[in-house]
């Protein structure tokens, strides 16, 4: 079926059947209007009513008249006596000459819903008649009668098929096979013997579809029994069949020379399905032979089949197989999850091939466990090599069966401290909870590593109840390691606790009350907690008198997941008494403020305004003048004038009180030049939204900020979508929309994010950003646009 | 409430929780051996998706790029060109050959030396294309929704089977570990009996009308179209487009139905065991005051797909006692939020694990076991935004016998299970 082209001014069907490459490639641009009103010779055709606005539809205007019939079908759906008259005038408008090609398509496509009755009048076979034999409109009359069920419609089809032309015929043969006619069989069957291939594949197609035994015997009698259509449409029957009368199709399928290789192994597959007794034999002869074709298809059968001793007959054979089969096979045995398995799967698991042994651990997870099974995948955890041991502790995490918990606990208990390690991970994997005690009895175990798999075991599923014993242990810890990996899991069992501000309090009670090289370590795990006392146990110490516990409290209130973090931080920046502290904390605040916008205007001008008191440093001053261009409320311009005091800002602040303006005079109003449904997603603080463009140069997004502001810097956040960065950009900033002049920079897209720098002193109403370059086939997109 | 599991966090309990894949020797189907273990692939469909695909698999060392294929050749020729300009950086001679352009998916599909396809064009070609690669002895990853109608799944399902071959449906979410989380998590009854899912799929824009303008050169653009039925040439009906393009056309897909529903209500089918089964009843929205598109399960489980601003991420599952949301970019929150991290049991359901689709598709080529979202998980996910549609166009509840795969006494709503196809296009 390689030439295609089609049109319905021409022969819909057949027009270049059998034509070649070549010719489909000079006839790949005729796609292009449809049928002159009246061309075809449909027989009884009449003047349309003229005055019915759907005899005039086309694709470019209004759809309206569709639009009005599928309501009008829709309050009468459930009642013939409404829909008749709609059926009338549609028929009317079928039987005119005037009405347009798309007004019929649109006309056939909803007599499909219409019920039969209204279908097989004498008038509407009439109609329906003479489309069928019309090139142009079969498939027309196809789309309102194939999905309709009625004898009467068969017989439409029937009789269309026996008066077939050349280029009516495959769409009539299609029909057919959809709508399963076993009278068709006679009409369709010498298709198969004809030159036109396209037509004898669709011949094949739909005797499949028909699947009656006069169908199967076309099928058997044709020509060439080794064509690919005829064997895969025998095939498809062969499914339905009895299984002796499929087998039989089957073997000669198998034994017809010249038949493909892949369809042979096809038929071989339905053999397996067929008759499932004689299948373990078959797939082990299949598997232990050397042919590359049968071999995938055959183990493809294996998980699901149903023979019952097919597991058995595999692990006693599996050694046999060479070893990428033997990999596929074990892979397929842990589908089956049949307990037969487990022994040959547990030596293959030390077979000196990696597949082979990466598959066996795989399957092993899947099968019924022992407690063999466990010291099988503990032993491959701890000695193995890392793909295989990673493979081990997923299937040790996962095994279920008699004994297991058993032996888990057992060899978390005792036993050489590498394997030990392994069955305490192996505790925290499979949420024995049960064997918290055991984890927490480790604490004093000799072997480091044993303690750091049952903290990590800890960390994964003890409960709030343990986080103080935890906590001692962490402080207790001499080993640097062991002191990280204890409080982590501190912090992991402490966030169980659903009382947020409970959690952090043994935390708080060692960092207060405890030895300052303590609470030195403990500081970093506050953030992670967070909550009102842990944050109030932070501000507290960043305050405090101990200069090392302030710093480290600055630090834990700078990375607070969430704004709970800034308030203390410029408190500190404003009163603590030492002026590094002051210093730190003034840094801090300002990153924060940088990083998160998420804080706006009244409470960012209150911020700032605290900030600007504590007396920052010039280059410091200047960050947090920047940060009031992002304000939009009259306290924020009254502050931009109150810094024009320091020379290093003054001219910072004229441009914080321009962007202060702008943004009081309402958010950017946005033009784009595609996909404008989509276009708040530019400025909606939501990185899960997005704006998304073909990577053409066509492709523009413009701002309108009401008054001129300035710019310093634009960042294109392509969150979600890091690849479909712009190919390149040219940034205009103008105070006319209608001539933006020269770009004022330009470059190239990064994935991810896109940073662009503006010119000192960049200054207009109206930001202008166009795409550069083309990259066929992908988008750009912009998840948020950044301004400052 | 603490915040969301961090990324970090998550993704290292999802190591810990998932396959550590490899990758056995390839049971090639081809005769012939090759001096590697690569998989030979075809590209068919060069547009927006494929270039994901690329971007995907043209730095793999398991699978190489040999053949390109789009009804407009100069997309096929252009794709081509990226990818032996990038094998050309890879060469020691900065020269690279080999990697031919088709216009026609049979051309592609007759090369033997081809083990694999990725089937990247419009929707209402996904069938046709598969079934005639897996009919070739060529496995097959097709993009989602994996059908135009209900009428071709259960067919394609059974050439899958019929053949050996292998079907990967590009529903990846089911190879992220937050979903895969969630869906654990509902599926053990971790947050009790399932209540309610509500789910979010955006929306498009009415499709546009469209007059006709010149085909481009070297587009067999009535191929394009395919199956359906006639429209003119338009440059905006054919464009691929995430937010709008020929996605906007109920005639070349499922709209959100099928674009976004193939996700979420796939992740929805997984997560309360229903891959081999569906819904039994589709209202629409209105239908007699129902505010949201509605399906409703047997065991009484309704899913809402809701307003994009109605709930916070992309699927909220609701249970007896507790709430799991999840959405892309690895996030998932659940309450109570110890859900999170905690570690599943031996004895709990353990759903497939697979943390990279196309990964999980070249082991299943290798192994010869069905993928993540094997043929069957895709028809099924694919049949839910179908019948979505269906009930819409019928304006009242349809309901669904999921076993027998059949409406139940809607003559009018059975007949849109299919769609007429333009000859010469389309058999089932």
């Amino acid at each position: 079926m390689l030439s295609s082209t089609r049109h319905p001014n021409k022969s819909v069907v057949g027009a270049s059947r059998g034509a070649t490459f070549l010719l489909a490639l000079l006839l790949s641009s005729c796609a292009t209007e449809p049928a002159p009103k009246g061309a075809a010779a449909a027989t009884g055709q009449v003047t349309a009513t003229k005055t019915d606005p759907l005899a005039s539809l086309d694709y470019a205007s209004s759809q309206q008249p569709v639009a009005d019939l599928d309501r009008e079908i829709a309050l009468a759906r459930n009642d013939p006596a409404k829909l008749e008259p709609i059926a009338e005038r549609l028929f009317g408008l079928l039987r005119s000459r005037d009405a347009t090609f798309a007004a019929r398509q649109a006309i056939c496509q909803r007599l499909a819903e219409f019920p039969a009755a209204m279908l097989t009048t004498d008038d509407a076979r009439a109609v329906f008649a003479a489309m069928l034999t019309d090139d142009t409109r079969i498939n027309l009359a196809r789309f309102a009668l194939e999905p309709v069920r009625s004898k009467q419609i068969d017989t439409l089809f029937l009789d269309a098929l026996r008066d077939a032309t050349p280029t009516t015929r495959l769409a009539l043969v299609q029909s057919a096979g959809n709508r399963q006619l076993t009278d068709a069989v006679p009409l369709i069957a010498p298709d198969l013997r004809g030159d036109d291939r396209q037509l004898a594949a669709a011949a094949a197609r739909a005797l499949a579809q028909i699947a009656t035994p006069a169908a199967l015997d076309a099928l058997q009698t044709a020509p060439d029994p080794s064509a690919p259509n005829i064997i895969e449409a025998r095939l498809t029957i062969a499914r339905q069949l009895p299984a002796n009368d499929a087998v039989a199709i089957y073997n000669d399928i198998i034994g017809t020379a010249g038949a493909p290789a892949h369809l042979r192994a096809a038929a071989l597959r339905g053999v397996l399905d067929a008759e499932p007794d004689e299948a373990p034999a078959r797939i082990v002869a299949a598997l232990a032979g050397n042919d590359r074709v049968v071999k995938p298809v055959v183990i493809e059968a294996i998980a699901a089949h149903p023979a019952k001793n097919l597991t058995h007959v595999l692990a006693s054979e599996l050694s046999r197989f060479d070893a990428p089969t033997q990999a596929a096979v074990i892979a397929a045995l842990g589908r089956r999850g049949d307990a037969d398995a487990n022994q040959a799967i547990v030596v293959a698991s030390r077979s000196s091939d990696p597949d082979v042994r990466a598959a066996a651990l795989a399957a092993l997870g899947q099968l019924p466990g022992s407690a063999e099974t466990a010291a099988v995948l503990a032993n491959a955890v701890a000695h193995g090599e890392t793909a295989d041991a990673k493979l081990a502790r997923q299937s040790l995490g996962r095994l279920n069966g008699p004994g297991v918990a058993d032996a888990v606990i057992a060899g978390a208990s005792s036993g050489p401290p590498a394997l030990r390690a392994v069955y305490l991970e192996a505790i925290g994997d499979r949420y024995m909870t049960e064997s918290v005690p055991v984890l927490l009895k480790t604490r004093d175990d000799a072997d480091t590593s044993v303690r750091l798999a049952a903290l990590a075991a800890l960390g994964d599923i003890a409960p709030p109840a343990t986080e103080s014993a935890l906590l001692e242990w962490s402080l207790a810890a001499t080993d640097a390691a062991e002191q990280s990996r204890a409080l982590r899991s501190v912090v992991s069992v402490a966030l169980r606790n659903p009382d947020s501000d409970a959690r952090a309090a043994p935390l708080i009670a060692a960092i207060d009350h405890g030895d300052p090289g303590a609470a030195l370590r403990l500081i970093p795990a506050l953030p992670h907690l967070a909550g009102k006392s842990a944050v109030a146990c932070a501000a507290r110490v960043a305050t405090g008198d101990n200069a090392d516990l302030s710093s480290a409290a600055i630090l834990a209130l700078s990375r607070w997941p969430d704004a709970a973090g800034l308030d203390p931080l410029i408190a500190a920046a404003a009163g603590a008494h030492r002026p590094n502290v002051r210093a730190g904390a003034l840094e801090a605040a300002t990153r924060f403020l940088e990083r998160d916008r998420t804080i706006k205007s009244p409470r960012l001008t209150s911020d700032l305004s605290r900030l600007f008191a504590a007396r920052p440093s010039d280059p410091v001053h200047l960050r947090l003048v920047h940060l009031l261009d992002r304000c939009s409320d009259e306290e924020a311009l009254k502050l931009a004038g109150q810094q024009n005091g320091n020379p290093a800002v003054a001219a910072a602040a004229a441009d914080a009180a321009l962007a202060i303006r702008s943004n009081l005079a309402g958010p950017p109003v946005i033009s784009v030049s595609s996909s404008p449904w989509s276009d708040r997603g530019l400025l909606d603080g939501n990185t899960g939204s997005r704006w998304s463009v073909a990577a053409s140069a066509k492709e523009w997004f413009k701002l309108d900020f009401h008054t001129p502001r300035p710019f310093r810097r634009i960042v294109l956040d392509e969150t979600g979508s890091e690849d479909e960065f712009p190919v390149g950009y040219a940034v205009f900033v103008s105070d006319d929309p209608e001539h933006p002049g020269e770009p004022l920079v330009t470059g190239a897209g990064q994935p991810a994010r896109t940073t662009i720098d503006l010119p000192a002193g960049t200054r207009g109403r109206y930001l202008l950003v166009r795409h550069v370059g083309e990259r066929d086939g992908t988008a750009w997109t912009v998840s948020e646009v950044l301004i400052d | 409430m603490p915040p969301p599991l961090s990324r970090r966090a998550f993704l290292k309990t999802a190591t810990v929780a998932s396959a550590a894949l490899t990758f056995p020797r390839l049971l090639r189907a081809r005769s012939g051996e090759t001096p590697s273990n690569r998989l030979s692939i075809g590209l068919i469909g060069n547009g927006l998706i494929c270039h994901s695909h690329y971007d995907a698999l043209i730095n793999r060392d398991d699978c190489r790029i040999i053949a390109c294929c789009d009804v407009n050749l100069a997309k096929a020729r252009a794709m081509r060109d990226r990818v032996e300009h990038h094998y050309s950086l890879e060469s020691p001679t900065g020269r690279s050959r080999g990697v031919d352009a088709y216009q026609y998916h049979e051309q592609l599909l007759a090369r033997p030396d081809i083990d694999a396809v990725f089937v990247c064009v419009p929707d209402h070609w996904h069938v046709a294309v598969a079934k005639a690669a897996m009919i070739a002895g060529k496995d097959v990853y097709c993009e989602k929704p994996l059908t135009l109608d209900i009428a071709e799944g259960r067919p394609l399902v059974e050439t899958a089977r019929r053949h050996g071959r292998i079907l990967q449906t590009g529903t990846q979410q089911r190879s992220n570990a937050a979903f895969r989380r969630a869906a654990t998590i509902v599926r053990n009854r971790l947050i009790g009996d399932i209540t309610r899912v509500r789910t979010r799929l955006g929306h498009f824009p009415p499709a546009p009308d469209l007059g006709a303008e010149p085909v481009p050169a070297e587009f067999d653009y009535d191929r394009w179209l395919g199956q359906t039925p006639w429209r003119p040439y338009n440059p905006r009906r054919v464009l691929g487009d995430y937010g709008g393009g020929w996605r906007c056309f109920l005639e070349y897909g499922g709209r959100k139905n099928g674009d976004w529903g193939a996700h979420h209500f796939d992740i929805i089918q997984w997560a309360l065991g229903m891959d081999h089964s569906g819904p039994v009843e589709f209202i629409p929205q209105g239908y007699e005051g129902t505010p949201f598109q509605t399906h409703v399960y047997a065991d009484g489980v309704r899913v809402e797909r809701v307003g994009d601003n109605d709930i916070k991420s992309m699927i909220e599952f609701t249970g007896t006692h507790g709430t799991v949301w999840v959405s892309r970019g690895d996030y998932i929150e659940t309450d109570p939020p110890s859900l999170v991290t905690r570690p599943f049991r031996a004895d709990e359901i353990h759903l497939y694990a697979s943390n990279d689709h196309h990964s999980d598709f070249f082991h299943a080529v290798r192994t010869r076991q069905h993928p993540i979202a094997d043929v069957e998980i895709g028809h099924r996910s694919a049949t839910v935004g179908h019948l979505n549609n269906i009930a819409a166009r019928v304006q009242r509840p349809v309901r669904w016998d999921p076993a027998k795969e059949e409406i139940i006494d809607d003559a009018v709503a059975s007949a849109l299970l299919t769609r007429p196809r333009r000859a010469p296009y389309g058999t089932l």
